[in-house]
């Protein structure tokens, strides 16, 4: 089997507390991987996380300002689409377990798939009742808007092929980025999987992510880039 | 006896007005735009305290009589539109400094290599 490059991009704002922790516990070896490059894309942070992520050894792309996760999305995955054969997204908050990576490239590596999601709600154990609900209530947006249903659209920790990422034209730029994906897959008959994830939940990474109210802002963003 | 939308209409003119002042005073904004506002809230005011004037402008430009309601009507209609212009201008400024700030952050990794 031919051996393919990964890189593992990394939207990062303000998360000095966790982000050289995030990249030195990432496998340097992977079953079937000739490469692997870790980018960072240091949304504007005004503390030291662009510093210490070089110091851990990634690739740093920095905004000069804050944009958004769904614009640093879009700057790591059009610095990686042409150079990597795989390319896989995690949150800089620690709560993704590095050993979930190999679970999550495998099936495109395989080509079984186009597109894979590590789904943090087949296995909830552990998150709080409001991200639950939160997470409920964003599947179901996200199906209304790309007719997918999945079990977690808000997860960032996913995987995409090469060809993918040729094909997906993203528009918005905050965290309605996850159900625009699907959109996306959707649009282009892509092959989809989920694999579930373990969640490391920690005081830092529950402080993370979007809140319910978010849910508005997600979908006027949403219908904004579907007139 | 001053009604509620003359208050309303006093505050937000008291209100723009002292902002350009200190926009115009600090060089953040042109005279002519400073005069822009003051004339614009200005006439606002007047017209929310002494309605008639409309009826005795068009009439003595030899039009009729068209009331306050089908003055805030049209103005209505107009700040619709200007909402839409600068919804649109907005936008586009967004994407723009968007894919400014990606360019940097592509050309900075690009050049250390």
């Amino acid at each position: 089997m031919k051996t393919k490059s990964l890189a593992i991009v990394i939207p990062a704002f303000n998360e000095e507390k966790t982000i050289s922790e995030v990249i030195n516990g990432l496998p340097k070896k992977l079953p079937g991987i000739s490469k692997i490059d870790v980018i960072v894309v240091d949304d504007g942070s005004k503390d030291k996380t662009g510093i210490l992520a070089k110091r851990a050894g990634a690739k740093v792309l920095r905004h000069m300002i804050n944009l958004g996760v769904g614009n640093a999305y879009k700057t790591g995955l059009k610095f990686t689409t042409k150079k990597y054969d795989i390319v896989a997204t995690m949150d800089a908050d620690g709560q993704h377990s590095p050993k979930d990576l190999v679970k999550i490239i495998q099936p495109i590596a395989r080509n079984k798939a186009d597109v894979v999601v590590g789904t943090r709600l087949k296995n909830p154990q552990g998150m709080p009742m409001v991200k639950l609900a939160g997470n409920w209530i964003m599947n179901f947006i996200t199906y209304l808007f790309s007719g997918i249903w999945t079990t977690d659209s808000q997860s960032g920790f996913r995987a995409f092929s090469q060809k993918t990422l040729k094909l997906f034209r993203l528009k918005t730029g905050g965290y309605e980025i996850c159900t625009e994906m699907f959109s996306e897959i959707n649009k282009y008959g892509l092959k989809f999987k989920e694999i579930p994830i373990k969640v490391i939940y920690t005081k830092h990474s529950r402080s993370k992510g979007q809140s319910i109210a978010n849910a508005v802002n997600i979908v006027t963003n949403l219908l904004k880039r579907n007139l | 006896m001053i009604y509620f939308i003359q208050a309303v209409s006093a505050f937000l003119a008291g209100l723009v007005i002292s902002k350009s002042w200190n926009d115009f005073r600090r060089g953040k904004e042109p005279l002519p735009i400073f005069i822009f506002w003051v004339v614009a809230w200005g006439l606002i005011v007047v017209l929310a305290f002494f309605p008639f004037l409309v009826d005795k402008i068009t009439l003595s430009l030899g039009g009729q009589i068209i009331g306050m309601g089908r003055v805030f009507g049209i103005a209505l209609v107009f700040v619709f539109y200007v909402v839409y212009r600068v919804y649109l201008k907005s936008n586009r400024v967004e994407k723009q400094l968007n894919e400014l700030v990606r360019k940097i952050a592509l050309k900075d990794v690009s050049d250390k290599k």
